[in-house]
C-alpha cells in the first residue's frame, strides 16, 4: 500500500504559472500537512427513485453498495414538494429540505453549500453529472444551491469539468528560471486592480452599505466566487503532483468527452430534450456509463487534491432523460432496455422487474464512485480514505412511482461524524435527515421550519457518533 | 387589511368585455381578491449577459469578442425571465468570464481616445477627471467620494509601475468593469423616502427598454431632475420608444416568455421556430401597432418555408414570411405560432397536461397544485381501463371523470384542449398517429371566468377571443410585461398594479407603447419597500 501525504506532494511542487491572468498572482498559503482533513460534503443524486421494496437489504438493487455498507446508514425520507409537475415538484428540495420558491429557485442551500457557508466560506464547489436538459423546469438539474436558494447549474461534459478544476493551472515553471521583471510587474497590476474590485463588494455587503440583507448576501455570493477560484488555485500550486511519481494526487489528462452516437444521430450534450419518451436522446447504457465514470474519476481526483470539497454529482437528473439501449444483467436477470424510455416503460409501466435492473445498474455506478473515494492506494494524512474524511449524501426524488414518500438516502462515508446502520425507517421528512447531517458538522440547523414542516424525529441518536 | 374588489368593476372600466359578454339573469358574478397595493421589495440584480454585452457596445462603442461573450455562463430564467433579481446566482465561472472579458474590451478599445473623451489631458491630476468621468458612464451615476478615492489609488498604484496614462486608465476601466456598480442595478434600501428617482431611474428605465445603460440626453435628464415625477420618466419613455434599441426588449420578452432558449433543436429548425416567434411578435408591436392583446386573436402567422410546410401552406418565399390565416382552420394568432406551442409543449406530463399547465402560469399567472403523492397509483388504475389506441383527448377527459384527479386537472387541462391540432414539433394535424380525430372544443373553467361558469369555446377562434377579453388573462398579460421590465416578481401586494395596467391595456389605446407609459407612470415601477430582512 502507497501512503503519500500532502507534505510530500508539497516538497515536490513547483511554483505554478496560472493561466486566469486577473487570478494569477492569488495565494492563500494554507498549510496542508499539519492540518485536520477539511470540511467536505458531496451529495450524489440518482433520478427516478428506488422502489421502498428494495431500500432495505443488500440483496437488491442495493447490491453494488453491499461493500460500504460499514460507511453507509440508509434511510426512507419524505421529500418536500413544491410547485410544477411531476419530477419538477420535488426537484429544489432534495437536499435542500425546504419547499422551493420557485420552480428553480429552492428554500434555501442545499446541505453542501450549508455547510460551505457556516465551516469554509473560500470552500471550492463543483456541480457535475450525468444529465439531459429540459426546457420548462430546468431545476430537474439543480442540486446545489447558495444561500439565497439561487443554483448553480451543473457541468454536463467531463472537459469542462476538467476545465474549471484542474485547467486554470498550467505546468509549473522551473524554480531555477531567471526572473521575469515583466511578468512580475504585470501581476502586481492585476494584484492592484483584484484589490480594488473585492474593495467594492466588500463595501456593498459590509455595515456601510445601503443595501439590505438579501442584497447583501448577493454581494457576498460575489465575492465568495473570487475567493472560491482564489482557493481552487492555491492547493494546486501547493499539492499536485505532475506525473513525477504515484502520488494520492495526481494531474489528470483532459479527458476527450465520449461520443454519444446512436440510432444514426450523435447526441450533443447540450441540447435541450423533449424529456422522456420520443425526443429525448437514444444511449448505449455502456455510453452513457462511461460519461458518468469520467466524472467520478474527476471528482475524486479534485477531492484527492483538495481543489474541491463541496458540490454534487449526478446520476441522471430528476425524471432521467435518456432512452437507454442494450441488455444489462444483473442479480440473475437480465433486461433490454426498452429504448424508447426506461421512465415511461419502467415507472410509468409499472414494471417492477425491470426498473429493479434499471435500479441496479444506477447503484453499480454510485458505487463506482464511492469506491474510486475509498481507493486504499490514496490515502489522506491521517492515514484514512478520502471516503473516511468526506461525507457523501445519496437521495433520489420518489420512492416508487412518482410518490415522494419514501425516498432514498443513504449517509456514507464522515466516519469521524456518523455512524453506518441498516434501514432507518422512521417516517421522517428529508428535512429531519438533513438537520440530523448537519449537526455531524456541529451545526445546529433548523431545515423545514421555513416551509412549516413539522419535525417527525430527531435522527441524531441513530445518525451521530 | 384585504381588500375585495369586485371584478365587475375591472369589466366596468373595460366596457367591451360587458359588452360583448354580458351576464345573464341570475348569473353570479366571481371576484378577485386584490390586496392594496405594496411596493416591491428591493433587491440588487446582476446584468444578464445580453445586457453587458449591450452596455459595452452602447457606453465604449465595443463589440465584446465572441470567445469572451460566450464564456459569460446561460442567464436561468426564474419566473419566466433571465433578468429576475430573485434566484439569481453568481458563480465563479461569472467571475472567470468578467475578468477575461474586461481584459479583452480593454485591449480591443481606442483607449487613448477612451481617455481623450473622459480626461482631456494627461498631466498630474487628470487622472481624477478621468476617474470622475468614465466611472460615471459605466457606473451609470457620479461617483461617490470613497469610490473616486478607491479609483484613483489604483490608478496611483498602476502608475507607479511606470505604466503611461493610458495604461493605468485602462487597469482603472478593467476593475470598473468587474465592480458591482457595473455588473449590478441596486437601489439605495436604507433610504427613508423609498422613490426611484434621478440615475437610479434612468437606469431602470434604460435596462427595461434597451437592455442597456441610459444615454446621454437620459442622464442629462436624471441630472436635472426631470426623471423625479411620472411624467418626466413617460417622456423620457416615450423618446426610447421612437429608438431601435427598444426593440431589444420585446425580443427578449417574447424569446423569455414563450421559453424559446428550452426548444430541443433535434430536427434543425429550432433557430426558424426563434425567428419566426421573435418576428411575429415585433411585428404586432412595432409595425402594426394594434393593441397588444389583439396579438392572441390576429389572423396572422410567422412562417418561414419549412414552418409553412408543417402548416401544409405553400412557401410565400424565403426567410420569415407574414401569412394571412383568416381562412385556416385553427391556425392564426400568437399561441398558434409554431415556436410557442413546441414551447408550451416542453414540459413532463404529456402534450395537454405541459400545455394548459403553460397556459395557467402565462396566461393566468396562477400556479398548479402539486400532484398527489399516489399519483402513480392513480393513473395506472385508469389507463389499465383505456385501449391502448386511445388519444390524449380521451385520457383527459377520463381524468376528469375521476375525482381523485378532477381536482387539479379541471383547473387546467381544458385550457389545452382548443390547441390538439397542432403537434409539439410546430406542426398541424387533423388526426392523431392512431387515427383519431383531433378536436378543437373546450371550455376556460369557471374560476378564470367574469361569469364563474365554465366558459365553452368551439375552436381556437373562439378560445383565444375569450382569452383576449378574460380580465384574469388581461391581468396576467400585464403582470408579465411589468416583471419583464423591472427584473422582478410580483407578489399578491403587486397583483394591484397588475390590474390597473390591465385597464389601460384595454382602455388606453391598449398597444405595447400605451402599456410602457402606463408601467412607467405607476408607482409599481416608481416606488419600492423596505428591504425583506433576514429569516
Amino acid at each position: 500500500m502507497k501512503r503519500t501525504t500532502r507534505r510530500t506532494i508539497l516538497r515536490g511542487a513547483g511554483t505554478v504559472a496560472i493561466a486566469l491572468p486577473f487570478l494569477e498572482e492569488l495565494t492563500l498559503g494554507r498549510a496542508f500537512s499539519d492540518s485536520p482533513p477539511p470540511n467536505r460534503l458531496v451529495t450524489l443524486f440518482f433520478g427516478l427513485g428506488l422502489d421502498p421494496d428494495w431500500q432495505r437489504g443488500w440483496d437488491g438493487p442495493l447490491e453494488p453498495l453491499r461493500p460500504f455498507a460499514s460507511k453507509m446508514a440508509t434511510f426512507s425520507v419524505e421529500n418536500a414538494k413544491g410547485a410544477g409537475g411531476a419530477h419538477c415538484e420535488t426537484s429544489a428540495s432534495v437536499f435542500v429540505g425546504e419547499r422551493p420558491r420557485d420552480v428553480n429557485v429552492a428554500g434555501g442551500p442545499s446541505l453542501d453549500q450549508h455547510v460551505r457557508r457556516e465551516l469554509d466560506p473560500a470552500g471550492a464547489t463543483l456541480a457535475s453529472g450525468l444529465w439531459w436538459r429540459r426546457g420548462a423546469c430546468a431545476a430537474q438539474a439543480l442540486r446545489v444551491y447558495g444561500p439565497d436558494g439561487s443554483a448553480r447549474p451543473p457541468i454536463k461534459r467531463p472537459s469542462e469539468v476538467f476545465d474549471q478544476v484542474f485547467g486554470s493551472a498550467a505546468p509549473p515553471t522551473d524554480p531555477t528560471s531567471p526572473p521575469d521583471p515583466a511578468r512580475d510587474r504585470e501581476r502586481r497590476v492585476r494584484r492592484s486592480i483584484l484589490d480594488t474590485v473585492m474593495g467594492q463588494y466588500r463595501h456593498l455587503r459590509g455595515d456601510a452599505s445601503p443595501l439590505g440583507h438579501r442584497s447583501k448576501l448577493k454581494m457576498e455570493q460575489h465575492l465568495s466566487s473570487i475567493r472560491e477560484i482564489e482557493t481552487q488555485l492555491a492547493p494546486a500550486e501547493a499539492v499536485i503532483d505532475r506525473g513525477d511519481g504515484a502520488t494520492a494526487c495526481s494531474f489528470p489528462e483532459r479527458p476527450r468527452d465520449p461520443e454519444l452516437r446512436f440510432g444514426g444521430r450523435t447526441w450533443d450534450y447540450d441540447e435541450f430534450t423533449y424529456g422522456t419518451g420520443d425526443g429525448a436522446p437514444q444511449l448505449r447504457w455502456e455510453d452513457a456509463q462511461a460519461v458518468f465514470r469520467l466524472h467520478a474519476d474527476l471528482w475524486a481526483m479534485a477531492l484527492r487534491c483538495d481543489l474541491v470539497r463541496f458540490g454534487n454529482l449526478m446520476f441522471e437528473s430528476a425524471g432521467g432523460h435518456m432512452n437507454l439501449e442494450g441488455t444489462y444483467s444483473a442479480l440473475g436477470d437480465s433486461t433490454t432496455f426498452p429504448g424508447s424510455s426506461q421512465h415511461d416503460a419502467y415507472f410509468h409501466g409499472n414494471d417492477r422487474r425491470n426498473a429493479r435492473l434499471y435500479q441496479h445498474w444506477a447503484m453499480t455506478n454510485l458505487a463506482y464512485f464511492l469506491a474510486r473515494l475509498d481507493d486504499a492506494d490514496a490515502l489522506e494524512d491521517d492515514g484514512r480514505t478520502v471516503l473516511d474524511n468526506t461525507t457523501v449524501v445519496i437521495g433520489t426524488e420518489y420512492g416508487w412511482n412518482h410518490d415522494h414518500r419514501e425516498a432514498f438516502h443513504a449517509v456514507v462515508g464522515g466516519v469521524d461524524r456518523f455512524r453506518s446502520g441498516s434501514h432507518v425507517d422512521l417516517d421522517l421528512h428529508a428535512a429531519d435527515l438533513y438537520n440530523g447531517v448537519l449537526a455531524g458538522y456541529g451545526l445546529d440547523a433548523d431545515i423545514g421550519r421555513a416551509s412549516g414542516i413539522e419535525s417527525r424525529g430527531d435522527v441524531r441518536s441513530v445518525l451521530l457518533r | 387589511m384585504r381588500a375585495l374588489l369586485a371584478l365587475l368593476l375591472l369589466t366596468g372600466c373595460v366596457g367591451r368585455v360587458a359588452d360583448d359578454q354580458p351576464l345573464r339573469p341570475g348569473e353570479r358574478t366571481r371576484e378577485i381578491e386584490v390586496l392594496p397595493f405594496e411596493p416591491v421589495s428591493p433587491l440588487a440584480r446582476r446584468l444578464t449577459r445580453e445586457e453587458v454585452l449591450h452596455t459595452l457596445e452602447d457606453s465604449l462603442g465595443v463589440t465584446a469578442p465572441a470567445a469572451e461573450a460566450d464564456a459569460i455562463p446561460d442567464d436561468l430564467p426564474v419566473g419566466g425571465f433571465v433578468n429576475t433579481g430573485q434566484g439569481q446566482a453568481t458563480l465563479p465561472d461569472h467571475v472567470r468570464a468578467y475578468s477575461r472579458l474586461a481584459t479583452a474590451v480593454t485591449a480591443e478599445m481606442d483607449l487613448a481616445a477612451f481617455v481623450d473623451a473622459h480626461a482631456g489631458c494627461r498631466d498630474p491630476g487628470c487622472e481624477a477627471t478621468f476617474v470622475a468621468s468614465a466611472g460615471a458612464q459605466l457606473f451609470r451615476r457620479p461617483l461617490d467620494a470613497r469610490e473616486q478615492q478607491d479609483f484613483e489609488a489604483l490608478f496611483a498604484a498602476v502608475a507607479a509601475e511606470e505604466a503611461s496614462f493610458d495604461e493605468a486608465a485602462g487597469a482603472v476601466l478593467e476593475a470598473m468593469l468587474q465592480s458591482p456598480q457595473f455588473l449590478y442595478l441596486y437601489l439605495d434600501e436604507t433610504a427613508e423616502e423609498r422613490v426611484v428617482r434621478g440615475h437610479a431611474m434612468a437606469s431602470r428605465l434604460s435596462y427595461f427598454l434597451w437592455l442597456s445603460a441610459p444615454d446621454e440626453a437620459l442622464r442629462r435628464a436624471a441630472e436635472a431632475g426631470e426623471l423625479d415625477s411620472a411624467e418626466g420618466v413617460a417622456a423620457q419613455a416615450e423618446r426610447m420608444l421612437d429608438d431601435p434599441r427598444a426593440r431589444r426588449s420585446t425580443a427578449r420578452f417574447i424569446y423569455d416568455w414563450a421559453r424559446l432558449a428550452t426548444l430541443p433543436n433535434g430536427d434543425g429548425l429550432k433557430p426558424e421556430l426563434v425567428e419566426a416567434t421573435v418576428a411575429f411578435y415585433q411585428d404586432h408591436v412595432w409595425e402594426r401597432g394594434e393593441p397588444l392583446l389583439s396579438i392572441l386573436t390576429s389572423q396572422s402567422a410567422a412562417l418561414t418555408p419549412a414552418l409553412a410546410e408543417r402548416w401544409h401552406l405553400e412557401s410565400l418565399g424565403d426567410g420569415v414570411r407574414f401569412y394571412d390565416t383568416s381562412e385556416l382552420e385553427g391556425r392564426g394568432g400568437l399561441l398558434t405560432q409554431p415556436g410557442i406551442v413546441a414551447g408550451m409543449t416542453n414540459a413532463d406530463g404529456g402534450e395537454i397536461v405541459a400545455r394548459g399547465l403553460f397556459l395557467l402560469d402565462q396566461m393566468f399567472c396562477r400556479d398548479a397544485p402539486s400532484p398527489p403523492a399516489d399519483l402513480q397509483t392513480i393513473i395506472d388504475g385508469f389507463l389499465e381501463e383505456l385501449p391502448e389506441d386511445a388519444s390524449d383527448r380521451l385520457i383527459a377527459e377520463t381524468r376528469l371523470e375521476r375525482g381523485d384527479c378532477a381536482t387539479c386537472h379541471a383547473t387546467f387541462d381544458p385550457l389545452a384542449y382548443g390547441f390538439e391540432q397542432l403537434d409539439y414539433r410546430g406542426g398541424f394535424r387533423t388526426e392523431d398517429d392512431h387515427g383519431n380525430v383531433m378536436r378543437t372544443d373546450g371550455w376556460i373553467p369557471g374560476q378564470y371566468t367574469v361569469s364563474g361558469f365554465n366558459e365553452p369555446y368551439a375552436d381556437l377562434d373562439e378560445y383565444t377571443a375569450a382569452l383576449a377579453r378574460n380580465p384574469e388573462v388581461q391581468m396576467c398579460f400585464a403582470q408579465r410585461h411589468v416583471e419583464h421590465a423591472m427584473g422582478t416578481q410580483l407578489g399578491d401586494r403587486q397583483r394591484a398594479a397588475a390590474r390597473d395596467l390591465a385597464v389601460e391595456l384595454v382602455t388606453g389605446g391598449g398597444d405595447y407603447r400605451a402599456l410602457v407609459l402606463a408601467i412607467v407612470r405607476h408607482d409599481v415601477f416608481r416606488t419600492y419597500a423596505a428591504p425583506e430582512e433576514a429569516r
